[in-house]
């Protein structure tokens, strides 16, 4: 059957005879196999629901266990409690679906997830603010410092417990999209660990929840983005 | 799983067996998947020996990796990407070896090898790939000669289907103005 379609629109590989198909050496073969079979155990794959409640029985075990070590402050509002449980959904979302199928054409919208899920977070920081010092002034004082160094080490040391252990949950999982996974995860388990110092934290002056409830979601993210590559890709 | 020879058995099934810890389920999923992957490493590399280095490296690879396959999930997608992904991290160790490097500081040219090709035609046509910019000719490596879909192509490269689409196009594009500009009406 002749191609009636003019020369700018053929297939030049409609015309390639069939080859045969390419095989490595004998040798390089059989030393696969032995590698990919000696002493082969059967493997117990951790489903994709699995791992979901395993990361969010991370996330909650890390807020719990920062809430029971801020002893001497109050009980947060109920409001606060609300707000914090909805953002907690919001990181259950975030590693749902954004960790769940990699493989799938689903780059374009995790990566809008990742901007509007760290955008949206800083915005509901701001919101809770109820006062604001100037910036010199909050780094000038010896008490506002001490605090936010406090409060800014607690919430890097939850979040950067939840991102290890996500990490390792979904360790050699995504080889298509390793750095963005990575991302996610260091987004939740940065929101985790901000959420977990402000259910007990009761300063809520601006550029102490911005830099020191905050901030470690940022570096959080950039961490999860440097390591996914490493340890998400097989 | 149903009791069927293990040739006649898909790539995922397959891949389910090896991961219950059978031996044959392995050379049966190696036979099935080496001819696409070693395809593309070759179109990658250009040199059989680093093929073969990453092929080994790629199967090391799904082998550690095992337990983290998600039943159902196509597997060839899945080791293209393997692949493509230990290519890339050999690219990179090769460009801070300095024994690698000529006088100039410049990697060794890649002799491109045509003891494969057929025929001509084909030659011709390893030629223009080889002239081609990284992004289009893989995309065409992936959808035209390892036969996966658009989205999965997608999926390897790490891009959308629409990025995927536009680069298969203006590689094929660039692949017939190369042929023309070369070899005329031939």
């Amino acid at each position: 059957m002749t191609d009636s379609r003019p020369d700018s629109e053929k297939d030049p590989f409609l015309e390639l005879p069939e080859a045969s198909p390419l095989m490595p050496s004998c040798s390089v073969s059989d030393q696969i196999r032995r590698h990919c079979t000696h002493n082969l155990k059967p493997a117990r794959p951790w489903s994709r629901g699995r791992r979901v409640q395993a990361a969010l029985g991370l996330c909650l075990l890390v807020i719990l266990g920062v809430v029971a070590a801020y002893t001497d402050t109050p009980n947060p509002s109920a409001l606060h409690l609300c707000c914090s449980g909805l953002w907690f959904g919001a990181v259950a979302l975030l590693v749902a679906l954004g960790l769940s199928d990699a493989r799938a054409n689903t780059r374009l919208w995790r990566w809008l997830a990742l901007g509007l899920g760290a955008l949206g977070f800083y915005a509901y920081l701001e919101a809770r603010c109820t006062s604001h010092v100037a910036l010199s002034e909050f780094f000038g004082d010896p008490t506002w410092r001490s605090h936010a160094l406090f409060c800014g080490s607690f919430s890097l040391a939850a979040g950067a417990a939840a991102l290890s252990g996500m990490l390792y949950l979904w360790r050699r999982t995504d080889p298509f999209n390793p750095q963005l996974s990575g991302s996610l995860i260091g987004l939740a388990s940065g929101i985790a660990g901000a959420l977990a110092v402000g259910l007990k934290c009761p300063v809520t002056e601006s550029w102490h929840l911005l830099l020191a409830h905050g901030a470690g979601v940022a570096l959080l993210i950039g961490v999860g983005l440097l390591l996914g590559r490493r340890v998400l890709c097989p | 799983m149903p009791e069927r020879p293990l040739r006649e058995l898909t790539p995922e099934q397959l891949m389910t067996l090896y991961v219950a810890g059978q031996h044959e389920a392995f050379d049966a999923l190696y036979t099935q998947l080496t001819p696409r992957l070693f395809g593309y490493l070759m179109q990658l590399t250009r040199s059989r020996s680093r093929a073969e280095d990453l092929l080994q490296v790629t199967f090391t690879k799904i082998h550690r990796a095992r337990d983290s396959y998600l039943p159902g999930a196509p597997v060839l997608p899945w080791a293209l990407a393997i692949a493509r992904r230990s290519f890339y991290d050999e690219v990179r160790a090769r460009r801070v070896r300095p024994e690698d490097l000529s006088a100039e500081g410049v990697l060794p040219e890649q002799v491109v090898q045509h003891e494969e090709t057929a025929n001509e035609l084909a030659a011709n046509l390893d030629a223009a790939l080889s002239s081609l910019p990284d992004a289009y000719r893989e995309a065409i490596q992936l959808t035209r000669l390892s036969g996966l879909s658009m989205a999965e192509a997608a999926s390897v490269s790490g891009t959308t289907v629409t990025a995927m689409k536009l680069r298969v196009h203006r590689g094929y594009k660039a692949l017939r103005e190369f042929l023309e500009a070369r070899f005329g009406d031939d």
